[in-house]
């Protein structure tokens, strides 16, 4: 280990020592000694001042996880490329991690400080609930901190034979920063959804406590996320470095920069809503009442919000991309298909946003027949908003699929070899299928459809029996001349058959069985005719297939989004498994068929890097902008769904801010958050983007 | 310089536009829910302060449910409910079904709607005291129906066990219950007499003194009750006519059981045990001299004692089969409290209504029935 190396090494154990220290003697020293319930700063309120220092702690957080995992990604596609220029972009945001990681970590002391000052009833109980997870924590921070170091100034030593070495503590890092999320997740959801917990608030089981209703839905939702910040704060970095460039050369290294890391955030993009959804489901299982209030109460308007901001998102995105077919040559050929895909993605976002209550005027609302709108009150529901955002990330991709076969012409015949990429890619189209295959053959739905039939037969015909000639049970009944208990083994033996029959009908998935069962068929002959045209027929069919898994998938999309409204709540919700399903399978499918219609194919002409109008930098600004901006929105859903508790149904909440504050003002301390957290990174980019050789 | 300025005032737009959009859409804030005092006793005082509970943001009623057609409703509307809640579950009147509905949602959910859609009201997030669920239960049947004091003690007697919490609703399957249905009075009596009811049972001036006095059981009991003490009448005992089992020092000569009526001269010193037996179909008033008697009491327990096996007859005190077991034993004329370790006994017979158990082999549905109204009909004198 080289002198350098371990002088870091010891530089950062010290950091994180000093940090952990403090945050041990915040616990196990000051917050046993503080003896109110509350108390209150200076100047702010206190839910102010943990709002603001935990969601810049969080910001930080989402930056120094995503970072190393975008990092990670680009070093392995420079190491299979063989272009230098990946490995380069990996290392320059490596550097940056450092100085980042101090931030997150003192930030989070202080928002631990503020915790433990201001709300010491509370910490104490989460103390007692949590207190053998920190040491866990603790050891996570040391070992990511550790593994930094070595991953970044073990660079130039790892190199060559070597790289996968570093590609694999590219990976531990990984592995370390997500026990680390994970570990902390398990607090915030333990808050929302408590386990494991009496219901005077007893710990009865650490690990159900931990693994509570919405620990998963949290870890997978905010993993996906963090890679898609950091995808986004390296194209605005890059956006910004372009805009003051000085010279084509530094012009087109920033553009490409730019480039890879929107590619990277809007990939990470594309399954987050199907992440937030799971969440939403989850959170209505654990309670009715939670996801009503979440969707159709108090919060109903933020998710209107929300759902701005997304449009904002992904019309951005694809905006860049269009802009993008400029330094493409041959890239104007498919200029033609923007219009479309303009006018589809805009039309989604707006039915996306609007809601299902309109601000109106007692004369507007008399005059609308109620508060709902007689047109645009169908599209303020989930069926509707289901619908369209898998539209939009079909149209998503589409732009993907166009931008990337931009400046490529394919042969007529394509050669037998290279097919590792495109088998490896279509193999994973079998996920979708297993899927819907069995839940549709072999799962529960499937099992209960199947006995639904033969019960309802049992149960005919038992009353059939009991009811003889007569009319009713009771008729029946009384005009028995058996003894009582053998009329009440038979009414035993009906009500027990009928309770069966009722479980068997509320089986999650018996309404779709039916419907997985024609999705796997549909899903593997489709697959069958991608390897047939692959293999056999050398691509001859390949931009039909490719249309008509796209047009298929849009298809469910539609029709199922449409059925939603004729179903019960219960059928509807299983609907949006179809739809999900469908958009992931024609994803997978169209990019394998894409990467074997393409291997090999002849170029039109380099990239043009560099070759951007600046309004395309400043869209990539603006994508960063509004992700930051959608982690503080969805940071104050997520802590304020619990409303007048601090653990929901456990521990009340009786501070003087106590109340659900209005979306106006959470919307001043996001901002504020937001701005604050541009103005560190633009610090900790300023010092850490100095001049220096890369390895 | 220029570019600096520019990429600032463009991410201050961006903020900017996000918090002016956010202010300018209905501001909501919610304030914590208060405690709504439920005032007084009366009818109308309970259902006035029900309406304010169930509307209030704390109960959280409306979240789900309406008042008035709504089609944004996820759960039934509860106008007309007060109408509906005595034919909504066969073998439930309206008290019991509303208690049930509230306290344990998932033991009936009208057809249509979605099961576990809500949480028990008694149990956090939400945590109704039982006086104010009493008071939403006044409230919701005064919609179509008449909330009277009649109605009220209805609802205090289903609530009891929910209040003492002897109720815990299991998810999943739900025990089965025998329907309610219609008889006739008369031929009720005539069953009456011509049964054992009779012989241990007092209706008027009709019967004897050594079972519980039916005369008023029709006011103080539901049918599902009387329904279940004619099928399972070691069920509910009530207390003092459980059934007493004698055990002989002689041996060979075989236990005696049935109601302790009377220990005379008085319990703490007795000498005699006045008994009152079954048998066949009359009844027997036995007096039982207790310096004869080995062991006597409601309790069997086996224990193992170094090897063997050993039964104990005893008063039971406390506790069961895992955590021990009290039990009063009558010693040399006096009644001594003994506790068994839960590790050395090897089975207990707890104590039994010394009713006979098998009116359901003996009786047709019809006869069940009429007997059941018969009883129902006894609410003392007019």
């Amino acid at each position: 280990m080289s002198s350098e190396v371990r002088h870091h090494l010891l530089a950062s154990l010290v950091k994180v020592g000093v940090l952990l220290a403090a945050a041990a003697g915040l616990v196990f020293g000051v917050l046993p000694r503080v003896g109110a319930v509350y108390s209150a700063p200076p100047f702010l309120d206190s839910r102010t001042v943990v709002w603001l220092l935990m969601e810049l702690h969080l910001m930080f957080g989402a930056f120094v996880l995503g970072v190393p995992i975008f990092a990670m990604i680009v070093e392995i596609v420079g190491s299979a490329t063989g272009d230098k220029r990946y490995d380069r972009l990996a290392w320059e945001f490596t550097r940056l991690l450092a100085l980042a990681f101090t931030a997150t970590a003192v930030l989070g002391v202080l928002g631990l400080s503020a915790l433990v000052l201001f709300y010491p009833q509370f910490m104490t109980y989460l103390g007692k609930i949590f207190s053998p997870t920190y040491l866990l924590y603790a050891a996570s921070i040391v070992a990511d901190a550790v593994l930094l170091v070595i991953y970044y100034y073990g660079w130039e030593a790892m190199k060559g034979r070597w790289k996968w070495l570093h590609i694999a503590v590219g990976g531990l890092l990984n592995l370390a920063g997500t026990i680390l999320m994970c570990i902390a997740n398990a607090w915030a959801t333990f808050m929302m959804s408590p386990a494991g917990v009496t219901e005077q608030g007893a710990l009865v089981s650490l690990a159900q406590a931990v693994q509570n209703p919405l620990w998963w839905p949290i870890n997978v939702h905010r993993l996906i996320a963090n890679v898609a910040f950091g995808g986004g704060i390296v194209a605005a970095y890059a956006a910004i470095r372009f805009l003051v460039a000085q010279s084509d050369p530094e012009r087109a290294h920033y553009d490409w920069m730019g480039y890879v890391g929107n590619f990277i955030a809007m990939w990470a993009l594309i399954p987050l809503p199907f992440a937030g959804y799971y969440l939403g489901r989850e959170i209505y299982a654990f309670s009715a009442q939670m996801g009503t209030s979440l969707m159709g109460g108090a919060f109903s308007w933020l998710f209107i919000i929300q759902a701005v901001l997304i449009g904002a998102l992904f019309i951005s995105a694809n905006y860049y991309m269009w802009l993008g077919l400029r330094r493409i040559p041959g890239g104007q050929r498919y200029y033609r298909y923007i219009l479309s895909l303009e006018v589809l993605i805009f039309l989604s976002m707006a039915i996306w946003m609007t809601p299902h209550t309109l601000v109106a005027s007692l004369a507007e609302a008399r005059r609308m027949g109620g508060a709902h709108h007689p047109l645009l009150g169908v599209f303020g529901v989930m069926s509707a908003k289901n619908t369209v955002v898998n539209l939009v990330i079909l149209a998503t991709f589409l732009s993907f699929v166009l931008y990337r076969r931009a400046n490529k012409e394919r042969a007529a015949l394509r050669p037998a070899g290279g097919m590792s990429a495109p088998v490896f890619v279509a193999s994973l189209a079998l996920f979708p299928i297993l899927f819907c295959g069995v839940n549709g053959f072999l799962g529960a739905g499937a099992q209960a459809e199947k006995r639904l039939p033969i019960l309802q037969h049992e149960v005919e015909t038992m009353r059939a029996s009991i009811l003889g000639q007569h009319a009713t049970v009771e008729q029946a009944v009384l005009a028995s001349t058996e003894k009582m208990s053998v009329v009440l083994e038979r009414l035993k033996e009906l009500d027990r058959k009928e309770s069966e029959l009722e479980q068997i009908r509320q089986t999650p998935g018996i309404h779709h069985a039916a419907g997985y069962r024609l999705l796997a068929i549909l899903f593997a002959s489709l697959l069958g005719l991608a390897l047939l045209d692959m293999f056999v027929v050398r691509g001859r069919g390949g931009d039909f297939l490719q249309g008509a898994i796209l047009a298929a998938a849009a298809g469910i999309v539609l029709y199922f989004g449409v059925r939603g409204y004729f179903v019960p709540a219960e059928v509807r919700i299983g609907y949006s498994v179809y739809q999900v399903t469908a958009v992931l399978y024609a994803l997978i499918v169209v990019t394998a068929l894409d990467l074997f219609l393409f291997f090999g194919a002849k170029s039109l002409g380099t990239v043009q890097w560099g070759n951007m109008p600046r309004r395309s930098q400043y869209t990539l600004v603006l994508l960063a902008t509004v992700f930051t901006l959608l982690i503080g929105l969805m940071g104050f859903v997520r802590s304020g769904i619990r409303e007048a508790w601090h653990v929901y149904g456990v521990m009340r909440d009786t501070s003087p801010q106590a109340f659900t504050p209005t979306m106006g003002y959470a919307a001043w301390v996001i901002t504020a958050a937001t701005l604050i957290f541009f103005a560190l990174l633009f610090v900790i980019f300023w010092f850490g983007m100095r001049p220096k050789e890369a390895p | 310089m220029r570019n600096s300025r520019n990429l600032l005032l463009f991410i201050l737009a961006v903020a900017g536009s996000f918090v002016y959009i956010c202010n300018a859409i209905p501001q909501i804030e919610s304030q914590p829910a208060t405690e709504t005092p439920v005032v007084g006793g009366s009818p109308e005082e309970l259902v006035a302060a029900g309406k304010a509970i169930f509307t209030s943001d704390r109960a959280q009623c409306l979240t789900c449910h309406s008042l008035g057609e709504d089609p944004k409703a996820r759960c039934p509307n509860q106008e007309g409910l007060g109408e509906r809640a005595p034919r909504r579950k066969p073998g439930m009147g309206a008290a019991e079904y509303l208690i049930e509905s509230v306290y344990n949602p998932n033991a009936y959910v009208v057809p249509g709607y979605p099961r576990n859609q809500m949480t028990p009201v008694n149990k956090p997030p939400i945590a109704l005291p039982h006086d104010e669920i009493l008071a939403v239960i006044a409230f919701l049947n005064s919609l179509g129906g008449k909330t009277d004091a009649v109605f009220l003690e209805q609802v205090r007697k289903a609530q009891d066990p929910w209040r003492q919490g002897l109720i815990r609703p299991e998810e999943g399957e739900q025990q089965f219950r025998p329907p309610i249905f219609p008889g006739e009075a008369s031929s009720g009596r005539e069953i009456f007499r011509s049964q054992p009811c009779i012989q241990c049972h007092r209706v008027g001036r009709e019967g004897r003194e050594i079972g519980p006095d039916l005369t008023k059981i029709g006011a103080s009991q539901t049918p599902d009750y009387i329904l279940e003490s004619l099928f399972s009448p070691s069920a509910v005992i009530v207390r003092g006519y459980k059934q007493t089992i004698v055990f002989w020092k002689q041996a060979g000569r075989p236990s005696i059981r049935g109601v302790a009526l009377a220990w005379l001269p008085n319990k703490d010193r007795p000498r005699t045990l006045r008994l009152g037996v079954l048998e066949g179909e009359q009844t027997q008033e036995v007096n039982i001299d207790l310096t004869q008697v080995a062991s006597v009491g409601d309790t069997i327990v086996g224990v193992k004692r170094n090897g063997q096996l050993d039964s104990l007859c005893g008063e039971y005190i406390s506790g069961d089969e895992k955590t021990g077991l009290t039990l009063a034993f009558l010693e040399e004329g006096n009644w001594v409290e003994r506790q068994i370790p839960p590790q050395v006994i090897d089975f207990v017979n707890p104590a039994t209504s010394p009713m006979p158990p098998d009116f359901a082999e003996l009786l047709t549905p019809q006869q069940i029935y009429d007997l059941l109204a018969y009883l129902v009909a006894q609410k003392g004198p007019a």
